[in-house]
């Protein structure tokens, strides 16, 4: 178990800033989420953090000490890859005891060792199977296992689900945070999904062209992204952004979108130039009796909830109704907005303006 | 394509490659008076394996044997191990201006033997490597070498990069992860690779003919040899040529096996 640290750590190939001045820190024991769309550098940030590539500038410290010069064995991490990497030529027993064997450790240990680890990932009838011979999930678990005998000071994991069908996928998401409440290693985990981080992490830091736009739990991420691109990242159905102008009339405030226009009281609406676009997720897009009149166009039932889409010339909004709903295609109805799910971001530069409640 | 002109396809291509070979096996089996009558003699009653026995005791067929055993196996082995290593580096380590180097590897197979043969003479004569095994072992070398490394270095990058990370990760140092993980699933491209330069090597005729005298006369120069100025002994020459042929036959059903075994098969998912 250890502590992680990184201090402005770049990492360049040629003119390409892969890994741009991160600074982020991990408590011993936590679990944090690499958050980003592909090529936003943040397997290169675990490949780093491992010692498999070499930072270009800055410091990783790992317990307080600079282990920029370490190899990954001597650094103690175990890295559980997208694609498995499991030895083809081995049974399952020799990928998970390889570590062991190169440590040169008694065969009985290994053998002890190994069978523990196969029990507490159900692999005790496929020890002697070779990974071809494995399904997905069975080859994800191998390689979760092998991470696991080592007992490291940290667990990296470079989107290990992505290879899964939906239904393993999250099946295997609750094995790895039920793992790490076990363990309580600390770990650092990569993902393109978002719901994936929420779901799995103590705290989540989201990557945007090699840097990182905010660290914060998944809490914070979601109800205070710092940015229009965190905000839209995070949450599906993503927040729906309006573009339009403030208005003022009898003494209220309205936010106008081609035709339509919703109110919002003064109180939440900041101060200050600039012109703002308005975000809402989809549970604070109010359908009701009152509002702005709206068409309904896309109906969206999935289970707990539905997703109605409505619109308007010059916009769209899709709410999140509890239960099934009882409005048609092309049917009038009204759209408010709940007050406090408005965020504000600057239309120059993208950032959250934050509103007297926060 | 329909599947029976497929097969017909298959079998005339078989009759076709197999034939000469038959062919020789029969007369080999055969006296040389049958052989020179028209039609030639073929009843069953007239097989022998006298041509067998004369050959294996012509010391010319069982030096040049001998001397193809050796040269063929030095070059495979030695095509393997400088193939491989530099397969590996060109795969796997950031040399500088390496697709140009895999390109003039690659310009090297472009000049036929005949165009290089007389300055090649010239070098090795005035290096003394006339009728040396050093010399035909250089030979081969330098064109099976560009082939085994183009073969192995496609192979080098099929191999998923993350199985040396996780070898590394798991505490293997280079030299490990070579030993342990590259190299026990590269056995099969491996054995691939040094079969063709063993049958290469063994079936050369051109520079050999040019290259040795008698110490290091391989078995191909010896097989000719049958055929002589006054009398050709034809018998004995496809017997000794149906000979040679057994240890490449032998390996080239070996091989078949190794390259079809799908080794790297589940290393990776997808």
């Amino acid at each position: 178990m250890a502590e992680v640290e990184l201090i402005k750590v770049t990492k360049r190939y040629g003119s390409v800033v892969a890994c741009s001045e991160l600074d982020f820190h991990i408590n011993d024991g936590e679990f944090v989420t690499l958050l980003g769309p592909s090529g936003c550098g943040k397997t290169t940030a675990l490949n780093l953090i491992a010692g498999l590539d070499e930072v270009t500038s800055g410091q990783i410290l790992m317990d307080g000490a600079v282990v920029n010069e370490l190899t990954p064995f001597e650094r103690d991490v175990a890295m559980v890859f997208q694609n498995y990497a499991l030895y083809p030529h081995m049974t399952v027993a020799e990928n998970i005891g390889f570590t062991l064997k190169l440590r040169k450790r008694p065969k009985d240990e290994v053998r002890r060792r190994v069978a523990d680890v196969a029990e507490m990932l159900e692999l005790g009838q496929l020890l002697e199977r070779r990974p071809r011979e494995l399904s997905g999930g069975q080859q994800q678990r191998v390689a979760l296992g092998r991470a696991v005998i080592r007992e490291p000071r940290v667990f990296l994991f470079d989107e290990p689900f992505s290879n899964l069908d939906a239904a393993l996928r999250v099946r295997m998401r609750m094995e790895i945070k039920e793992l790490h409440q076990q363990l309580k290693i600390t770990s650092l985990f990569v993902t393109h999904d978002q719901e994936e981080a929420l779901s799995i992490s103590d705290r989540i830091a989201i990557m945007r062209n090699g840097w990182i736009e905010q660290v914060g739990t998944p809490q914070e991420v979601y109800l205070r992204p710092v940015s229009r691109y965190v905000a839209r990242f995070i949450g599906s159905p993503p927040v729906d952004i309006l573009t339009g102008t403030f208005e003022r009339e009898a003494g209220q405030i309205w936010y106008r979108v081609g035709a339509a226009r919703f109110e919002i009281p003064e109180s939440i609406v900041p101060t200050g130039d600039g012109a703002l676009d308005l975000g809402v997720r989809p549970e604070h897009v109010l359908l009701g009796a009152v509002g702005q009149a709206v068409t309904v166009a896309v109906i969206q039932p999935v289970g707990p909830v539905t997703y109605v889409t409505v619109d308007w010339m010059g916009g769209r909004l899709t709410s999140r109704v509890p239960g099934i709903v009882d409005v048609k295609v092309g049917e009038t109805i009204h759209v408010s907005l709940a007050p406090e799910g408005i965020l504000y971001f600057d239309r120059e530069s993208d950032q959250r303006i934050a509103t007297a409640t926060g | 394509m329909s599947r029976s002109v497929v097969v017909v396809g298959l079998v005339i291509f078989t009759a076709w490659t197999l034939g000469p070979f038959l062919w020789a096996v029969i007369s080999s089996l055969l006296p040389q008076v049958a052989l020179t009558t028209t039609p030639p003699d073929l009843s069953p009653t007239n097989l022998t394996l006298d041509n067998f026995k004369a050959i294996l005791a012509d010391p010319d067929l069982v030096k040049g044997l001998y001397n193809s055993t050796i040269v063929a196996a030095s070059t495979a082995v030695l095509a393997l191990m400088l193939g491989s290593t530099a397969a590996y580096a060109l795969s796997r380590l950031h040399v500088p201006g390496s697709n140009r180097i895999l390109l003039v590897v690659l310009a090297t197979q472009m000049f036929p033997g005949i165009v290089i043969i007389i300055p090649l003479f010239i070098v090795i004569s005035r290096s003394g490597l006339i009728d040396t095994y050093i010399a035909l072992i250089v030979v081969y070398l330098s064109f099976i070498l560009p082939i085994v490394i183009w073969v192995l270095k496609g192979f080098f990058d099929a191999i998923p990069l993350e199985l040396e990370r996780a070898a590394a990760i798991d505490g293997a140092s280079p030299f490990q992860t070579f030993r342990l993980v590259v190299l026990p699933i590269s056995l099969p491209p491996l054995f691939a690779t040094g079969v063709f330069a063993f049958i290469e090597s063994w079936n050369e005729f051109f520079f050999a003919v040019i290259l040795t005298r008698i110490n290091t006369e391989t078995a191909p120069i010896a097989i000719q040899q049958f055929a002589g100025q006054y009398t050709s002994r034809y018998g004995q020459m496809v017997a000794a040529a149906v000979l040679a042929s057994i240890p490449v036959i032998v390996l080239a059903v070996v091989f078949r096996k190794y390259i079809l075994k799908g080794f790297v098969e589940g290393a990776v998912k997808g």
